[in-house]
Formats: structure tokens, sequence, C-alpha cells
């Protein structure tokens, strides 16, 4: 590739075709002359007609080249290389202040192939700061942290060594969102500094969508940039290319509670959306330590989120990291998520019932399909290892070792219930409460006040009229990833349980929630927290007596996860939100180590508190799994999950886009090497001009040996 | 051009002591200057040679008989007047030229100047004009009615159409029945070949031949700029040519065609002149007569 160091001596090339403007002209102007001698005037012209025609011509051509030739000669043209220099554009003639803004945030490092955002970003980077001359300068500006810059980012002239790597690794890539106005307002800031030199602005970033919100605050920047004149651009590292690339991302991972019981099939919830402009086949695929790999397939629209469930079941007792992510994902941050769950050998519960009627040969007990369904298949225990006790056990303190208590439905609860169930939700307990035509809501309104969630009427029917029944409806407003969520679908099993009876319901307590309700709309299950024990207050018969739900056969799976929710509070919360703290209670003083999502390991204190030693963890931000373990062996793992900041890697529209480049004056390049070459490569390569010359040279001779010859 | 014009009384006086010679013997009826192929009576010896039966007894050596005892005849050479044709090329070439004079101009002053000096001499001069034929032939006469005629033809006679002086000297072949000294004035602008090849057959008959070419210093070379547009006198046929860029070409061609009518005459023992057009023409005439009579002498 051909360049003119003065392209505007290119209009010289005009003067090429003087020599065949005066050929015509002269043509044109012909006189006639008498001649004697035409014979002799005959055989010059016979004998050179033909080699005086070509002759002409070419002489004619050697002169049109040479006035060309002398044109390009004088616009010094060069031979750039092969493949231009597009690392960084030709700097203006005085020295340059450039300003550089950087976007180091996470969505930075989404990739497209073996290609990365951030790696175009460090080769701009590399190239710009390696242009840099004695006499200009460099400021790195944060988009995320404009108000650190300028700073240490700063250079005058060229770059050492040292300073190589502190620019190009500006800094970890971090989630959060960038700010331009602020970064622009640095920006003007650091060319203040540099008044008597040229000032560039480049801004290198993914222009994320969010970055539109903040353009109402960049009227004022038009004005700062006609103060001075500034070479703008603006560069837009999102590849092209990604447009049509599918890109799921995980937003959400959720048992409905941090713990499992082993043996028992638990449903992961996963939260899928498309945050591609793409319809995608999601591919996403289940990790653990005691699990075997799983992969689940679905197909989202563009900007579609759905809830993806996963049926995990997990055995052996402990507490297990699962890591689900998902394909198509151009950035791990998002396409990944943890989710921490404790694994209990199996469920401690305590059953109240009040025995079969025995005025009544032939009844069963409220409490006897439950025994049945939760009865062990073998010599071995099974996950839920029910005992029946009498109403004076729970009238004393209450064993660490229960987790739940189920009131099957009892007459009637006596007021030395209230404290020890109070301790025992403190603890986090769990309380399951079913009705059942026996219970008489007079003794447990006031006997289980602030405990249950509703305050209880009597039965809505007097008799069981087996024509008339409700069915079991799901709120609209119930939590989709909780432990019901399996049954929410109108066309599940459990759908056609029948329900001849129910207590009716009072009034609810202020923080009760409900989350079953019959298909009159009434209340069946009403859910409330006291303390971290849960209260679940089932408005039917868990049994035969008011209801055909024992004869479905979702019934146990059912019976499971009622108890496993009343149950969760059992378990210390291991998935976190941004910036909740960790409490976790440990068995030992001893050093304990805390390992970030990062890889990164630091010591933690222990706090002792009533003899016992604690560990407190506050500021937990970074997403990922955590782990805290001491030098005894004792490990306790848990996630900090949430909504990734930056899942969304859909660049600017076409609109936000045009708004910008007016707010900014220049346009918004597709890439790098665009943007150099609208600025202007540097010019460099191998000189023609001595090339030139000595054709130049050789013309003119032989344009003189050839007029001669003529 | 006039009569009067023809001559001057200065180139008349100029050639007036100029001898006129035919290089080879000749035929005539009078008594002249010019040595004559008969061998007759006459003061100038020229050889003996063995008697033969009906010799002249006056001319027998009899000294060489009474000392030898054998017969021998003398020979003395004849002289006789002079058969002169000036051969005029009236083709339209030769009318080239203002500044001077045009060639044609020369040739005729050259022509009218030598009638002046053979009609002194009592020799006899008669006129060609040629151009794509003999178009007027004066034969050989003298005398100043003859001169008269001679010097009218010379300025009524047309100056145009193509020169054929080839053809011209073979009909001249015809025409001539005597030994006779034949000049040619003309440019020569012609195929040199048949020309020198013509005018060779002339002067293998015995006529002493003399090519008088008359050129213009301006033909010699093409004094012009910018593409022209060359009219041929001779044709009318227009030649387009940039004579900056065929000057040389044009050069060389002169320069060749010069040198085939030198090779050419020389092949036949033709004498050959080339003459520049000058005002001096007289002087040119001159010159060019002195050297005749002194190579002659």
């Amino acid at each position: 590739m051909v360049d003119f160091t003065h392209s505007a001596a290119l209009w010289g090339l005009l003067a090429a075709a003087t020599p065949v403007v005066i050929y015509l002209i002269l043509r044109r102007r012909k006189t006639e002359v008498p001649w004697g001698a035409g014979y002799l005037l005959r055989r010059t012209l016979a004998s050179r007609r033909k080699a005086s025609v070509w002759l002409q011509y070419l002489i004619l051509a050697i002169r049109c080249l040479l006035l060309a030739l002398a044109a390009l000669l004088i616009s010094e043209p060069f031979r750039s290389r092969a493949e231009p220099d597009l690392s960084a554009p030709e700097p203006p003639a005085q020295p340059v202040h450039r300003v550089i803004l950087i976007d180091h945030s996470i969505s930075m490092s989404a990739a497209a192939g073996h290609d990365t955002r951030q790696g175009r970003l460090r080769a701009a980077l590399r190239g710009l700061l390696r242009s840099q001359r004695p006499g200009d300068a460099a400021t790195l500006v944060s988009l995320l942290h404009p108000a650190a810059s300028p700073g240490p980012r700063s250079w005058s002239g060229p770059l050492r060594p040292d300073d190589w790597e502190a620019a190009l690794t500006f800094g970890p890539l971090e989630e959060g969102p960038i700010r331009l106005p602020d970064a622009l307002a640095a920006t003007v800031k650091a060319f203040a500094r540099t008044p008597s030199v040229e000032a560039e602005l480049y801004l290198f970033s993914d222009f994320p969508r969010e970055i539109a919100a903040d353009l109402r605050h960049l009227e004022w920047f038009p004005l700062a940039r006609a103060a001075r004149i500034m070479r703008i651009a603006p560069v837009n590292l999102a590849d092209r290319g990604e447009r049509g690339m599918g890109h799921v991302a995980l937003t959400q991972a959720s048992f409905g509670s941090d713990f499992a019981i082993a043996g028992i099939p638990a449903t992961l919830y996963l939260r899928a959306v498309n945050f591609s402009e793409t319809e995608t086949a999601a591919n996403i695929r289940i990790t653990g330590s005691q699990t075997l790999a799983r992969s689940v397939a679905a197909s989202l629209q563009p900007d579609e989120s759905r809830l993806v469930p996963v049926e995990i079941r997990l055995d052996k007792p402990g507490i297990e990291t699962l890591q689900a992510s998902a394909a198509p994902s151009r950035l791990p941050a998002a396409s990944e998520i943890h989710v921490t769950v404790e694994v209990k050998d199996r469920l401690h519960v305590w059953l109240l019932a009040d025995p079969a009627d025995v005025t009544r040969p032939g009844t069963l007990g409220e409490a006897e399909f439950l025994r049945r369904a939760l009865m062990p298949a073998g010599p071995d225990p099974g996950p839920i290892e029910l005992t029946d006790i009498e109403l004076l056990q729970i009238c004393q303190p209450i064993p660490d070792s229960i987790d739940l208590i189920l009131l099957a439905g009892p007459r009637l609860v006596t007021p030395a219930v209230r404290e020890p169930l109070l301790r025992f939700l403190r603890r986090g307990g769990g309380l399951l409460i079913a009705a059942s035509p026996a219970l008489d809501p007079s003794f447990y309104n006031p006997n289980l006040a602030g405990i249950l969630p509703a305050v209880l009427d009597t039965a809505a029917a007097s008799e069981v009229n087996p024509e008339r029944f409700q069915s079991l409806r799901f709120p609209l407003a119930s939590p989709q990833a909780s432990l019901l969520a399996e049954f929410a679908d109108t066309g599940a099993e459990i759908a056609d349980a029948r329900f001849y009876n129910a207590l009716r319901i009072a009034s609810l307590s202020p923080d009760a929630s409900v989350l079953l309700r019959f298909s009159d709309q009434q209340p069946l299950l009403i859910s409330s927290k006291l303390h971290r024990g849960n209260v679940l207050l089932f408005n039917s018969s868990l049994g035969v007596s008011w209801s055909s739900l024992p004869v479905r056969q979702s019934y146990l799976a059912f019976l499971h996860r009622l108890m496993h929710l009343a149950a969760a509070g059992r378990a210390s919360a291991r998935n976190l939100l941004p910036g909740e703290p960790f409490v976790a209670a440990w068995p030992a003083r001893e050093v304990v180590t805390l390992t970030r999502p990062d890889g990164r390991e630091e010591s933690v204190p222990l706090t002792e508190s009533a003899g016992q030693n604690f560990v407190v963890l506050g500021d937990l931000s970074a997403r990922g799994p955590w782990r805290l373990h001491g030098s005894s062996g004792h490990a306790q793992p848990f996630t900090v999950t949430g909504v990734p900041p930056e899942a969304d890697l859909r660049t600017l529209g076409e609109a936000e886009r045009r708004q910008i480049e007016s707010l900014l004056g220049a346009p918004v390049y597709p890439d790098w090497p665009s943007a150099v070459r609208a600025l202007g490569p540097p010019r460099a390569g191998n000189r023609l001009w001595p090339w030139l010359l000595i054709a130049v040279l050789l013309l003119y001779l032989v344009e003189t040996r050839l007029v001669r010859y003529l | 051009m006039r009569e009067s014009e023809l001559l001057s009384p200065e180139a008349a006086a100029r050639v007036q002591q100029i001898e006129f010679f035919a290089r080879t013997r000749v035929e005539g009826f009078l008594k002249g200057s010019n040595p004559s192929h008969f061998r007759g009576v006459s003061p100038e010896f020229m050889q003996h040679r063995a008697y033969v039966p009906g010799d002249d007894l006056r001319h027998l050596n009899w000294r060489i008989y009474g000392r030898t005892d054998r017969l021998v005849t003398r020979e003395f050479e004849e002289f006789t007047n002079l058969d002169v044709i000036l051969v005029l090329d009236f083709s339209g070439s030769m009318a080239y030229g203002d500044a001077p004079m045009s060639k044609m101009d020369f040739a005729l002053h050259a022509a009218a100047l030598l009638g002046y000096l053979l009609n002194l001499r009592n020799d006899r001069f008669g006129l060609a004009a040629c151009s794509e034929q003999i178009s007027f032939y004066l034969p050989p006469s003298n005398g100043k009615k003859h001169l008269a005629e001679f010097y009218r033809r010379l300025v009524s006679l047309p100056v145009s159409g193509e020169a054929r002086l080839a053809r011209c000297s073979d009909l001249l072949l015809h025409l001539l029945r005597r030994r006779s000294v034949v000049l040619f004035f003309t440019d020569a602008y012609e195929d040199p070949d048949p020309l020198t090849h013509a005018v060779g057959q002339l002067r293998l008959r015995g006529h002493d031949v003399t090519l008088y070419q008359v050129v213009h210093e301006a033909e010699k070379d093409l004094d012009f700029t910018g593409f022209t547009l060359f009219r041929d006198l001779e044709t009318g046929a227009v030649d387009a040519a940039d004579p900056l860029e065929i000057r040389q070409a044009y050069r060389d061609v002169v320069e060749e065609h010069g040198q085939a009518l030198r090779t050419g005459t020389a092949r036949f023992a033709v004498e050959f002149h080339s003459m520049a057009v000058t005002e001096n023409w007289d002087q040119v005439i001159a010159a060019l007569l002195h050297e005749r009579s002194a190579m002659m002498t």
C-alpha cells in the first residue's frame, strides 16, 4: 500500500496531460507551405511513417509519464507495510496529552472465541502507549473509579519498561457500573493540567446498555469539548460479530432452602436469562463433589427469563457446593452460579397426633397415613425419622436433635407447650400444624398465640360432603423458587387432590404468608417465621378425614417438601446476598482461613460468645463460592449469590449510540483498527522517491535518445 | 520574368572571355574550336597510320617513305562548331523559392547566360523544356534571331507538372542526331537511378552530358516549427508532418539523394554539379564555365 507525505502534490498528476494537450493544440494549428522537394519529403515520410507514429506516441507517453513521476516525486510517496500498522494513529506534530478512559468492568472479559474485550483493550492500549514521544503525556482514567484518576496512572514521555505492566494491567476486572459523566469530568480536569499541548481523548469500553441512562448528565460536555481542540475516539470493544452469538446468564440458583435431606430428591431452581439477540438453546450443567454432572437444556427467546428446575438427589451428609454453568455464554462471571446446601443425614421429626377413635373400630387415626408414608422401606432408617410423642414431651425442653414437630391435628394443646415451642423455634426448629376434624381451635388460638400464623375458626362444614370439595391452588404471589414450586403446575398430579373440609381462618398474623390456597381462595397453607424457625399451618387434613391428598401419588413428595420447608431454619444461611453477613459456629478455637471466590486466602478471627466460638464475616460482596476451613479440618463453605450486575453483554442500541456520538462529537468506532484508520494510521514504510528519481532520470535519457533518433 | 531580366550586362561581360569546349568529340558543320571526330584538313597533327589505297596522297609523309621505304599517311584533327542542348526542368518544383530567387529563375539566368556565350562563340544551342515530357524543343542553331527566340521561349514556357527527367532524356536520345553537348538544369527531384541511367544513355551515345542540379538552400532542411502541411508544387498533394520529428530523417534523405545522383552520374561519366540558388548566379555560372574551360585546356 502506497501512501504520500504531501498528498496535495498529487494534483500535479494533472500536469501529465500537458504533453497530450500541447500535441493536440499543435495538431490543430496546421500551417500550409508550398514545398518543392515533395519527392524527398515523401521519401522521408514513407521511410519514417510507421516508426514515426509509434515513436511519436511512445515519446508522448514517456513525457506524460515523466511529468506524472515528477508529481509523484514531489508528493514523496512511500510504501507502507503490507499490513498497515493499525496499532495507533499518527500523532499530531505538536506534543499531545492523551487521556485514555478505561473500562475494566467484568463485562470486558466477555469472549468471542479466544478473543476477549479486555484483550482488545490491552492491544489498543499497548499500541497507543508505544507511540508516546518525548513531550507527550498520557493519563489513564478508570470508567469505574474516575474519582481516583488521574493519579498514579499518568506518564510523561515514552513509557519505561516498568510502566508497561502497570499500564496494561490497569486493575482487576470489577463488577460494577461505569460512570461516564464522572470519567469525562476527570478527563477535562486532566487536560487542564496541560494547557499548552494538543488534547486527545480515547474512550475504550464495551458501551453497555446501562450507559444510556447517564447520557442526560453529559449535556455540559459539548461545551467543554469546544473549549479545547480534542481528538475524540470512542472505541466500542464489543465485537460486532457478537450480535448473533447466544449468551445465557444464570442469575439465580436455589433449592428453596439452604439444606437438603440425604436421600430425598431436591429440586434446584436455576434462573436462566437469554441476554442475546437471538433465540438460544441453552445447556445448563450442574456439577458437585457428590453428584454426577447433570445437564438440562432450555430454549430461550431473546430477553426471556426462565426458571429451570433440576432434580438432584444428594445422599452424602455434609455441606455441598454445586456449580451450575450455562452455555453458550461469553461471560463466565454471569454464566456460572454456585449454590451451597447443607445435606442432613435425616430429618428428626416428632409427631403428635390423637390416637384412633377406639369407639369406632376400623377408623384410621389422623396420623396413620403420615406414618405409613414416612415409614422406612428397609432396615435402615429412612430420611425421615418419625417419633410419636405425647403432649407432655413438648411441654418440656425439646432436644436440639429434633428438627421438626408435626402436630397432626391433635384435639388440643396446653399452655405449657408454648414456651418450649418458642425456644425450639428460636433455635431454628420447624413446626408443622395440620388440621383435623378433632382439632379444637379454642385450645390452639390462646395456647399457641404468637406462634400460630393465623387465628383459627371452626370447620367450614359440619359434615363432609363428597360432592363438595376444593382443590389446591397456588397464589399468584407465591415464591416461584420455593420448595413447593414443583407442585405449582396446574397439570400436576396433586392438583387432583380433593379437600372436603377445612378450618376457617379468622385472621392472618401480620407476618404470615399464604403459600397455598383452595380453589375458593381460602388459605390452605399458611407460613410464618418466628426467629429462625418456621411455622406452617396446613389448614386441612393430612390424613383422609377431610381430603383425598394421602391417596395421591405425590403425597409423600408433598409431605417431604412440607417438612423440608418447615425445618428450613435448622440450617445456617449458606447462600447469601452480597452484603449479608455470614455467621457460623466454630467447634474449636483454631486458625480459621477464609478462601475467597478468586482463590485468595486470608485468616479470620474467631469471636467468642457465651462460651462458643463463632466466625462472623461481613462485607461479602464477591459473588461465588467461599470457604472457611480450620486447621483441624473443619470446613464451612458458603456462597455469595445474587444477580450479576453485568450479565447483559449487549452493547448500545442504534439510537443511544447516535445520542452518545452527538454528545461526544465523534463517531463510536466499532473497533480499534477502524478508529486508527479513521484517525490516520502512522506514516511508516519504505520511501519510494529514490526509485522514482532513478525512473525519472532513466525515462529522461530514453526520451532524449528517442527524440534524437526521430 | 521578362526577357530583359534574363541577362545583365555585367553577367555578359563576365563570361565574354570564357571558352566553352565540349569534353568529347562532337559533330558540327562549321569550323570551330571544338574537336570533331572526323579526320580532316587541319593544322593540328594528330597521328600517322599505314597508307591504304584511296588515301589522299597529299597526306603521305614522304620523308618517312624516303628513310624507311614505308608508306605512311599523316592524319590531322578536325575542329568544328558545337551543338549545345540546354535541357531545362520546367516542372512545378522548380518554381520553389522566393528569396533570393526561385530555382527556375536561377536556371533561366544560367540558360540565358550560356545561350549568350554560345551564340557569341558561333556555337549552336537549343532548348529542351522538360516536365512530364519534353514540352518544348528548340532545335540547335545560332544567330541573333535564334537567341531572341531562345530568350522568348525561356520566359514564356509554363512551370508546372511533375518532373520526368528520365523520360525526357529518353526522348532526347531520338531528337539528337549529332553528338552534342547536353546541359541539364534541374533539381533532379525524382528517382535518381532511372534518372542517371537515362542520362547515362545519352552519354553512351557520345554526347557530352552535364547535370546541373539546382537546389534551394531552404529545401535542404525543414526549417519549420509546428505541425506543417507541405503542399507539393509538382503534384499539389499535401503531406502533413511535424518538421521537428522528421528533420533529421529528411536531412539524411537529402544527403542520400545527392549521393545517389553523384554516384549514378559518375558511373556513366556524366558530369554532375549541384548549385545552390544565389543572387550571384552569374558568378556561379562563370565559375563553372571557367572550371570547365580549365579542365579542357
